[in-house]
């Protein structure tokens, strides 16, 4: 695998990080983290914490003013089979975002979160 | 609960609060000229101390005053059943909204002796103000604030301001929008809860 691919694949967050292909989108959610207010934001890296305080969302507008929201992406590399977690944490304000986090998982931390029975 | 109709000027404390420092300064000079004309250390306070406590007074007098009577006022309404589900502090007045109850209570800077308690049906008018001024890439703001209407006078409640404009997209505007429309959305709902 070429460096360049390599040094490409740092500034793709869906692109594998240790075979450097495009990974597949396998699932997809939004969420709200009532939790979490504006002006009142406190990062948090644990999965525990978002397995606890996502409440899963159809759309944004759902989502009351002020309130934080987060969007979950699930990605699968199709060469080697690495699963990850993308959790991107923001403020929905009107028709913007207001990107306050990303964070990923790389070692399946939210796979029981993800694939439980509703 | 307040029946009054909201004021939000004192203007026996707006004036007292500019002039009596001014006034005892300008009394303490001429004391100092009068009794202590050839200098002194009595000539020395009576023209350095004033000058110097009424531009503290000034800077912080009222700030001072007006923490001490918010503090004063969330206590009372802790002690009389009232359940603070917003409160909004900006630099002129505070809002605390009761949404399950439909009530709000204020106290304003500028008067900061009298607070009010107020049924949320009180409100005739909410709405928010990003301030946007320009158009297409030029679009900005140096003030977002939230806006309401009580018997007819309307009270703004900034929730930013600056001294520059800046873009609508940067992060202190969106913090702003976000902290006014979820304090509208919080007085909306106060008023359909509201008898």
């Amino acid at each position: 695998m070429g460096i360049f691919r390599k040094m490409r694949a740092a500034f793709h967050d869906d692109w594998c990080n240790l075979c450097q292909s495009e990974m597949d989108v396998v699932h997809k959610q939004l969420y709200a983290l009532p939790d979490l207010t504006v002006d009142h934001y406190i990062s948090h890296e644990t999965a525990d914490y978002y397995r606890e305080h996502l409440v899963p969302v159809s759309k944004k507008a759902q989502i009351p003013p002020g309130m934080y929201a987060c969007g979950l992406h699930a990605y699968r590399c199709p060469n080697c089979g690495h699963r990850r977690t993308k959790l991107t944490i923001f403020l929905p304000v009107r028709d913007q975002e207001k990107i306050e986090e990303i964070l990923f998982f790389d070692h399946g931390e939210l796979d029981g979160f993800l694939y439980q029975p509703l | 609960m307040n029946c009054e109709p909201v004021k939000k000027k004192n203007t026996a404390y707006l004036l007292s609060y500019i002039f009596v420092p001014a006034a005892i300064t300008a009394l303490c000079f001429w004391l100092g000229y009068v009794f202590f004309h050839d200098g002194g250390a009595g000539a020395v306070i009576l023209f350095m101390v004033p000058p110097a406590l009424s531009i503290l007074w000034w800077m912080f007098g009222g700030k001072l005053i007006f923490k001490g009577k918010r503090k004063k006022l969330i206590r009372e309404l802790e002690d009389s059943g009232f359940h603070p589900n917003h409160t909004f502090d900006s630099d002129g007045c505070t809002v605390i909204v009761d949404i399950q109850q439909g009530k709000l209570a204020l106290v304003f800077f500028w008067n900061p002796f009298q607070s009010y308690v107020l049924p949320a049906s009180r409100i005739t008018k909410i709405w928010t103000d990003d301030g946007k001024t320009g158009i297409g890439p030029l679009a900005g703001s140096s003030r977002v604030s939230f806006l309401f209407t009580i018997d007819g006078i309307r009270i703004r409640v900034n929730t930013f301001t600056s001294n520059r404009r800046w873009r609508m997209d940067s992060e202190y505007i969106l913090t702003g929008i976000s902290k006014a429309d979820m304090m509208a959305e919080a007085l909306i709902e106060a008023k359909e809860r509201s008898v």
